[in-house]
């Protein structure tokens, strides 16, 4: 057998991860140029349309070095986007090493710096990688110094490319097999394989990802799920270029995947290890914390959708994507539906585009939440992930927010411009660094809530696209929190109420109204909008009902434009959900993320 | 074989000038040095006649179709001679079944008219003229991009009347950026003291592409003063004797424009010229609107911008929702009749809800909307026909 190398490639978004994953395979072959497209690992259809990673993927490809030598070296993709980081910290533990791709003309930013703590975390060797020198608006010096005074990796170490070009890449494969140890592992000892992805199979049923750390997988074997305590046997396994390539054996230190009839992706628990029945480990491997949604949202069925179509097209999503959750949700305004966990905001947002596209499913979303966490005076703790859940403030002793630990990258042009938006979400400053002349660190606790809220485009738009932001779940931490709620025509819309800060709750009810009556069209009735706070009106807005809708005449060409418009009518009603008589939009589900 | 009276429509694709906020289809000329365009023209007009005449429907020696209503819109079609639309007119009823009970002439007061052409127009047979006015104000006119000016429809108006014109239509709009109540009061005075034996009534339509559009960009109308004036003026009319009959349109009894009511009636219609639509039987299409390859095809097969096959089921929610534009509202025993259902059955769950609601009657065996909700009938049909 070729020595291996195991490595991963991360970067912040954007940086140019996935193309130079699509060289390394042309160049190694894994991939006939003929066959080559933009962002091969990126399987999924949204991934392609949207230049990210989501999930990772990963290819063992046939490397052979300048002076001769044969390697297989197995390349596990990660995604870039901080709601996905979980995975990142998967596909490293399956790796002893990592390139850390920096832009030339971006530098370090957020999830450079928090990759590469991760990294360092699961002590992999760091091979810097300054990517996109073929730009002219490549700074390659200033990205060298970030390197070190930032990430703290000398600039020495650092190989200077372009991906898009192929310009050294080479050097970075040789950069793989010189520095990045060979695994280690012991064949003769009892089995463990690490389980670090696992993934549907519309005709294979559940495909698992292992890593074997110790001794030998064969085909036909019996295994044990060591966390499950469930067994299997092994029906095939092999490795991926990224096509499946079948073998019969996955010895110490090699990637690959194993099919076992699994029925159902729970049971192949990411982080569980894999050993032998008749000769088991002694001790698991110790495995990775569960990803825990962090943004909750109802989905509802909207338009000819069905509560059962729902229900099965989240089912077969759920296969594919174990990481959001979902339970069923009654609202009384807007019916059945499931409330639904997600990693982040763009996982939402895949999550839904996912449902919508693959599914053909016509959906209402509620706006986001986070989990609050209750006491009651009973006593009693509850978590809390939709406002409508929370239980009659009489009966509440505290309520608890989630916060999470924000870091932010910035040129220190911006800094008064962030400053201001973070205080103005209840931020609380950790530390503020100039970690170079020009770039500052921002280390702030921030309220989950208050991110959720169109925070990332806001920080955007302030930095003008400059400040990037990673930030982990920190802790919980009670506040004077309320359930501003919101009234239709006097009828409470559960689903539109949202947890606030007292001392926001004034400004925010009034905002909050106002955003809506701009987003409700007008109807044949006058539609009041009221916000409410434990009952007492605090906002209110009125719409005005509409007086006409036809304009054109009829005459004797005008039949098929006629039916047009009446149909478009029916067509503009589809997402809109009816709350007594008054028609919303599901924009106006979601004025709450237009607030400033 | 029973005959079935159907509406004809003639298009006349010439104006002095293209109005700013016009969708129809024209092209600008001095008819002083084009008569011979609106030469072609007549021979197109004619050949397309002559063809349609020889096609299906209308082959059998006793026709099937006849004629009860002739149109020439346009365009300006008070831009032909007199002669010419005299020559036209008959020798359209030398090639199809042409027995006209109304006769309507579009005309643009603008372009003036001396007694004369009244009488020559009188001697061809026009019973009414559709004067398009749209306002009283000269200001408005301005924004609107009018040549005309208040007192030059007034007059063109009493001309016509003391000339003897059976019938005249005036068209009137609202919505018209620059409009105030006192602006919009002198166009109601002059209905009062002119006294139109028909008026339509529509709201000016942002129509994309057209130079009006920036107007409109830049002096955005307010929808609720809009139909404040339209309702005004809707009352007003109809202290003076004009009976709303449809959404837009309201008349003196009797004299509401019979060809028009074709269309909502969605009886059946032919139309000549280019851009001009047809309805026969179960198919309906529309003509290019261009000049050139209209002619080239009128005697052999002018060129579609839209046909359409039209099966039952569209046909019947067609009628619906052209027939529920009449305050009258729909014959339910003649819709059944000829469409073979009962809207009152078919539609029962929605008509209960719509009843409910005040935006639908159903009393005895007719089906309407209440005059004071037809301005919102869009999304009443909307319902409706789901």
């Amino acid at each position: 057998m070729n020595p291996i190398r195991n490595f991963s490639i991360i970067a912040h978004v954007d940086h140019g991860k996935s193309t130079l994953a699509d060289r390394i395979l042309e160049m190694t072959g894994a991939v006939a140029s003929r066959d080559m497209r933009a962002q091969t690992l990126d399987t999924m259809e949204l991934e392609r349309e949207r230049g990210i990673t989501i999930k990772a993927q990963t290819a063992r490809l046939a490397y052979k070095s300048k002076d001769g030598r044969e390697f297989a070296l197995n390349l596990i993709d990660t995604p870039g986007h901080v709601d996905f980081s979980y995975e990142v910290s998967r596909s490293l533990a399956a790796c002893e090493g990592a390139l850390l791709v920096i832009d030339a003309s971006q530098g370090v930013e957020a999830q450079t710096l928090a990759n590469a703590y991760l990294a360092l975390h699961h002590d992999l060797v760091l091979i810097p990688v300054i990517n996109k020198i073929d730009l002219v608006s490549a700074d390659v010096e200033a990205a060298l110094d970030q390197l070190e005074h930032i990430v703290g990796l000398s600039r020495n170490e650092a190989l200077l490319a372009s991906a898009k070009t192929g310009e050294n890449v080479t050097d970075i494969l040789e950069a793989v097999i010189a520095r990045i140890p060979p695994p280690k592992g012991e064949p003769g000892a009892p089995l463990k394989a690490l389980l670090f992805d696992s993934w549907y199979d519309n005709y294979r049923g559940v495909v698992v990802l292992v890593r074997v750390v110790d001794g030998v997988l064969k085909t036909g074997e019996a295994i044990t799920f060591m966390g499950l305590q469930a067994d299997y046997e092994v029906e095939e396994l092999g490795y991926l270029t990224p096509k499946p390539v079948k073998m019969e054996t996955l010895s110490a230190g090699e990637v690959g995947y194993v099919i076992a009839g699994i029925k159902t992706l729970s049971h192949a628990r990411i982080g569980d290890t894999i050993t032998h029945r008749n000769r088991p480990a002694e001790i698991a491997l110790p495995g990775f914390e569960e990803a825990k949604p962090m943004v909750f949202c109802g989905l509802f069925p909207a338009g000819d959708t069905r509560i059962e179509d729902l229900r099965d097209s989240l089912e077969k999503l759920r296969l594919n994507d174990a990481s959001f959750f979902y339970e069923p949700e009654s609202s009384v305004a807007l019916g059945q539906g499931y409330r639904c966990g997600f990693l982040g905001l763009l996982h939402r947002e895949i999550v839904q585009e996912r449902l919508e596209r693959e599914f053909g499913l016509t959906l209402l979303t509620t706006a986001p939440s986070v989990n609050y966490r209750v006491t009651t005076r009973a006593g009693e703790t509850l978590d809390i992930r939709t406002p409508s859940q929370l239980p009659d403030p009489q009966n509440i002793a505290s309520i608890a927010e989630p916060m999470i630990d924000a870091m932010i990258l910035t040129p220190d042009r911006y800094i008064g411009a962030i400053l201001a938006l973070l205080e103005g979400r209840r931020g609380e400053q950790k530390k503020l660094e100039y970690i170079s002349p020009k770039r500052v660190l921002l280390q702030y606790l921030l309220p989950l809530n208050e991110v959720v809220f169109d925070f990332f485009n806001q920080l955007k738009s302030v930095s003008q696209g400059y400040a990037s932001l990673d930030y982990e779940l920190a802790s919980y931490r009670e506040g004077p929190l309320v359930k501003l709620d919101i009234l239709i025509n006097r009828e409470q819309v559960d689903e539109l109420s949202v947890i606030v800060h007292k001392d926001k709750a004034y400004a925010f009810g009034r905002a909050l109204v106002e955003r809506m009556r701009k987003s409700i069209p007008r109807q044949q009735y006058e539609v009041a909008l009221q916000a409410a706070l434990g009952g007492r009106i605090i906002a209110r807005e009125t719409i005005k009902a509409y007086r006409k809708d036809v304009l054109a005449k009829l005459y004797g060409g005008d039949y098929t434009r006629k039916m047009k418009v009446l149909e478009k009518q029916k067509a503009g009603k589809k997402r809109m959900r009816t709350v007594g008589k008054v028609d919303i939009p599901q924009e106006a589900f979601l004025a709450i993320l237009e607030i400033k | 074989m029973k005959s079935s009276k159907a509406g004809l429509y003639v298009h006349f694709p010439f104006c002095r000038r293209k109005c700013p906020y016009c969708h129809f289809y024209s092209i600008p000329v001095e008819p002083a040095v084009d008569r011979s365009r609106i030469g072609l023209w007549r021979e197109g007009i004619l050949a397309e006649a002559g063809r349609v005449a020889s096609g299906p429907g209308f082959e059998t020696g006793g026709s099937s179709l006849e004629f009860e209503t002739l149109y020439i819109g346009g365009g300006t079609p008070s831009l032909a001679a007199p002669d010419d639309i005299a020559r036209l007119r008959d020798d359209l009823a030398d090639r199809l079944p042409l027995w006209p009970v109304e006769f309507t002439l579009e005309a643009n007061p603008s372009d003036g008219a001396n007694d004369d052409v009244f009488r020559g127009w009188i001697r061809a047979g026009v019973t009414r003229l559709s004067v398009g006015a749209q306002s009283f104000d000269d200001g408005v006119l301005r924004i609107l991009g009018r040549s005309s000016t208040a007192a030059r429809t007034e007059a063109f108006l009493r001309r016509a009347r003391d000339a003897g014109v059976a019938s005249l239509g005036v068209d009137l709009m609202a919505g018209i950026p620059g409009e105030t109540p006192c602006s919009w009061d002198r166009t109601i005075e002059a209905v009062r003291t002119l006294r139109p034996d028909h008026v339509s009534l529509y709201f000016l339509e942002n129509v994309e592409g057209l130079p009006f559009e920036r107007t409109l960009r830049a002096n955005p109308v307010d929808d609720d003063a809009a139909v404040d004036a339209f309702e005004r003026a809707a009352g007003a009319f109809s202290s003076l004797g004009l009976r709303r009959y449809e959404i837009s349109n309201f008349a003196r009894p009797g004299r509401e424009c019979l060809h028009n009511l074709k269309y909502w009636r969605y009886e059946p219609f032919l139309g000549l010229g280019p851009s001009a639509a047809s309805h026969l039987g179960a198919k309906r299409w529309t003509n290019i609107a261009d000049f050139g390859k209209w002619r080239e095809g009128a005697a052999g097969s002018v060129p579609a911008a839209e046909t359409v096959n039209l099966d039952p089921d569209t046909a019947a929610r067609e009628a619906l929702a052209a027939g529920l534009r009449l305050v009258e509202g729909i014959d339910l025993e003649s819709f059944a009749g000829r469409f073979g259902f009962d809207p009152a059955d078919r539609f029962r769950p929605e008509i209960a809800g719509l009843e409910d609601e005040g935006l639908i009657v159903l009393s005895g065996r007719v089906l309407r909307i209440p005059e004071n909700k037809l301005l919102i009938s869009n999304s009443i049909l909307s319902r409706l026909l789901r």
